[in-house]
């Protein structure tokens, strides 16, 4: 099978699984801020057709641009588009689906890059393997599924990285300016793109640290840098260029608007953290919090994986720094490797080691989970190995021959991916955030260290639908933070998810019925648990409950 | 024979496997019995004010139990919640625990002379304070006015002092707020229209100056219709009175004094609508 038809192949049935659950899926408190401003970006790249005069004047550019100006363009007007093509036209997604199935896009685009990076350059079990871990791990199978950015910015960073080891096969300038363009494209997504620009920067000082000179000319010494490939400097030229050109919101006012946007992310507010039995805030959590999270939140079979791999891929950055000058250039497996190591390592350490705000468990280093699959699934393809070698002992050649070593690749296959598939089976709609890998403890052994049970204000559509059957006419309050409810509850009436047979309200004195998530980040959850379920004039009505520990718990007034 | 190196690979991936396979049996629940049992023997351990902390956090269950058997005074909390702030000072608290499961590390590194009965945890964690003489959790906080006297006693879970009968915002705690820009830690204090509210520290030990500082949150200083808010701080026999309204950043006063002396301050203001009032209370010399 050609890279491409396997590439595609995998590319329509990871969009077509994505499109199958992605109705059954929770709501995040950021899918009522991406969602809205998508489909609003959608609408003027129609105006900009049929009324170009007014789309293009600053009126209505700031009209279109100005809910959630503090992200760029790019994710949410694929939402945008997904909205208009899975709503409007075809009418088979409810709006915000529709919307949603823009980030499935994003993460079929992901699994196909991976595909076509990889088949040919590590391995067809490397390729597949990464995919179908990365399918396997129920976290980021659930942000796949959600109109967030994290995502999306998980899947152009993978996809500038493989371009860029392309790039670096045949250097040529027509390569180089689609590098440029990838990345100016990444940084349209969400911040941290740029970032990704440090490990292929890495990657080029460890291929050509023997290009540094000390040369003396007058009586100057003077440092002589070696060559920079021409995809970092279309990276450095073309990438502002098209961040700029992108978003329509910087076409007026442009310095301004660029010094807001910095200033946004600098002085990000920060958001409260459950970690280790502690609600952080300021300061924020150390850095040992992200790499925790990175590790405890996949199934332990994925860290070991990628444990294997990394080493592999340790092998290959120390083969390229020793070699480095020497000709023939380095492999592009070796290559390849190298970069997947580094840039799993920064985007774990971008986070863990800058003075940025911690928190959401997983989702500020999105980018990690693809990087780590990539060296789990090399990590598979050397025990496949291993184990042909160790079975060819015990049962002859035959496993040795081609269709013995199908069958050893998918069994292993299957064996990684089964914990990460029913751990999604049992976290599925809506419940994903509560999953923690064996390394954790599980659910249970995160919660006894002091982990958040859940995050993200997730409005799953299971509690939703007993509502609107159970609590017809009554007063409903999600605490302890409602405000985030009213605005996900609205799209699921919207859509006629439920009849909206229940009001809203925000005070718990004028509810009557109380639901509590049991995010202990909120300073006011004991006081609200020792309200609801020590008072008589509350009882326990309804519970979710996985491996006993409380998700939520539906209290009504007695 | 295969190659060490290929064994050595099978072997890993297979322990992680049966490391999957063998983890969610490693820990049973223990029966409440044994939270209640455990506690019993060592009722010594629970001190007036305390409040009693069952973990894993899952277990409302044996908060149920401990509550229904009367093992501790009827007075004392007893909850499965509890989450402080990093950096504030921590609240005296007996952890009963399920010596299956972990400690989080907030408590493990606090938790010294840990207690084992039969499988459940016990430990006393009481820091000692670091507020000074300006101990919230001590100082007595009430609110009088035309339409009466309210109590606003000391609320263990929230770590503030929380007025009964009053709306939910009128509590006096620590909080990181906006102000001028910045955050800032300091405690929280709203005043009721045309009610003064007192927070009474009692007679404590000054360095001679009491410095009192407050502000509105930017938000509420940026609002044009927002009425002053008087704050007072008494010394003693001294007292010093400032005021601030649409101004953002704290505002100071100073009151010489040294020795045992008894300190309270007091918030009015005639008009509460987000009037969000932040002060902070230190002594030196």
């Amino acid at each position: 099978m050609s890279t491409r038809v396997a590439a595609a192949v995998v590319f329509a049935a990871v969009f077509a699984l994505h499109l199958l659950c992605l109705p059954q899926q929770g709501l995040t408190d950021d899918d009522d801020f991406y969602a809205p401003a998508g489909i609003r970006c959608a609408r003027w790249v129609g105006e900009v057709f049929t009324q170009p005069t007014t789309a293009l004047a600053q009126p209505g550019i700031d009209a279109a641009f100005t809910l959630n100006h503090e992200h760029p363009p790019l994710a949410k007007l694929v939402f945008g588009a997904s909205w208009a093509l899975f709503h409007r036209g075809l009418g088979i997604l409810g709006a915000l689906d529709g919307a949603r199935a823009g980030c499935a896009l994003f993460a079929a685009v992901l699994c196909a890059t991976l595909i076509l990076w990889l088949w040919r350059s590590v391995g067809v079990v490397t390729a597949l393997g990464s995919v179908a871990l990365l399918l396997s791990l129920p976290r980021f199978f659930f942000h796949s599924e959600v109109a967030t950015l994290d995502v999306p910015v998980a899947s152009m960073i993978v996809v500038t990285t493989a371009l860029f080891t392309w790039a670096g096969q045949r250097p040529a300038i027509g390569r180089a300016v689609v590098v440029g363009v990838a990345f100016g494209l990444a940084c349209l997504t969400k911040l941290n793109a740029p970032f990704l620009v440090l490990p292929c920067l890495g990657l080029v000082l460890a291929e050509r640290w023997r290009g540094f000179d000390i040369v003396v000319e007058g009586r100057l010494p003077l440092l002589r840098f070696p060559p920079l490939p021409s995809s970092l400097w279309a990276m450095a030229l073309l990438g502002p260029l098209v961040f700029v050109v992108g978003w329509p919101w910087l076409w007026h006012d442009t310095l301004a608007r660029l010094g807001a946007y910095f200033a946004f992310h600098l002085q990000h507010y920060p958001i409260l953290f459950f970690y280790d039995g502690e609600i952080w805030n300021k300061p924020f959590a150390p850095a040992a919090a992200v790499v925790e999270m990175a590790l405890i939140t996949v199934p332990v079979v994925v860290v070991v994986l990628g444990a294997i791999g990394g080493g592999s891929a340790t092998v290959s950055l120390l083969r390229i720094v020793r070699n480095a000058g020497a000709s023939p250039a380095p492999a592009l497996r070796d290559r390849v490797l190298a970069l997947v190591l580094l840039q799993a390592l920064f985007s774990v350490g971008v986070v863990a080691l800058s003075a940025v705000p911690r928190y959401g468990g997983e989702k500020l280093f999105m980018p990690f989970f693809p990087f780590l699959c990539v060296l789990a699934g090399q990590g598979l393809s050397l025990v496949a190995r291993a184990g042909a070698d160790v079975l060819g002992a015990c049962f002859g050649p035959r496993v040795h021959t081609k269709a013995g070593r199908v069958v050893v690749v998918v069994v292993l296959l299957l064996l990684a991916s089964l914990p990460g598939a029913v751990g999604g089976a049992r976290f599925w709609g809506g419940f994903a955030l509560s999953y923690y890998g064996e390394l954790g403890g599980g659910l249970r052994g995160a919660v006894a260290r002091g982990h958040e049970r859940t995050y993200y204000d997730v409005a799953d559509k299971e509690l939703a639908r007993w509502l609107d059957q159970n609590a017809v006419g009554q007063k409903v309050s999600f605490q302890p933070n409602h405000k985030e409810y009213v605005r996900t509850y609205r799209w699921l009436r919207n859509d006629g998810v439920i009849r909206g047979s229940f009001t809203l309200v925000d005070r718990v004195d004028a509810a009557d019925v109380v639901v509590l998530t049991h995010e202990r980040r909120w300073s006011t959850y004991p006081a609200l648990l020792q309200q609801l379920a020590a008072r008589p004039e509350w009882r326990m009505r309804h519970e979710k409950r996985v491996d006993g520990v409380p998700l939520y718990t539906v209290f009504d007034r007695r | 024979m295969p190659p060490l190196r290929s064994t050595a690979l099978v072997v890993v991936f297979v322990a992680s496997l049966v490391f999957t396979l063998l983890q969610p049996g490693w820990a049973r629940d223990a029966a409440p019995e044994r939270f209640v049992a455990a506690l019993q023997h060592q009722r010594a351990l629970v001190q007036p004010g305390d409040t009693v902390l069952v973990q894993p956090p899952w277990r409302d269950d044996v908060v149920d139990a401990l509550r229904a058997a009367s093992v501790v005074a009827t007075q004392t909390a007893i909850t499965a919640a509890f989450a402080p702030r990093h950096g504030d000072p921590w609240p005296p608290v007996v952890v009963v625990a399920d010596s299956s499961w972990p400690l989080p590390a907030a408590l493990r590194d606090r938790a010294t002379n840990i207690i084992d009965d039969d499988g459940i945890s016990l430990v006393r964690i009481a820091e000692v304070s670091t507020a000074g003489p300006f101990d919230l959790a001590r100082a007595s906080v009430s609110v009088s006015g035309p339409d009466g006297d309210f109590s606003c006693p000391w609320n263990p879970e929230r770590r503030r002092h929380v007025c009964v009968g009053l709306p939910e915002w009128m509590t006096v705690g620590q909080d990181t707020l906006t102000i001028g820009g910045r955050s800032e830690r300091c405690f929280w204090a709203h005043p009721k229209t045309g009610h003064s509210l007192v927070i009474d520290y009692g007679v404590v030990d000054v360095a001679g100056r009491v410095s009192f500082s407050m502000a509105l949150t930017d938000s509420a200083a940026d609002n044009p219709a927002g009425a002053a808010v008087q704050g007072t701080l008494v010394v003693g026999s001294h007292q010093e009175q400032l005021s601030v309204q649409r101004q953002r950043g704290f505002h100071d006063v100073d009151v010489a004094a040294a020795g045992r002396q008894a300190v309270r301050v007091e918030l009015r203001t005639d008009n509460d609508g987000q009037r969000h009032t932040c002060y902070r209370l230190a002594t030196g010399p």
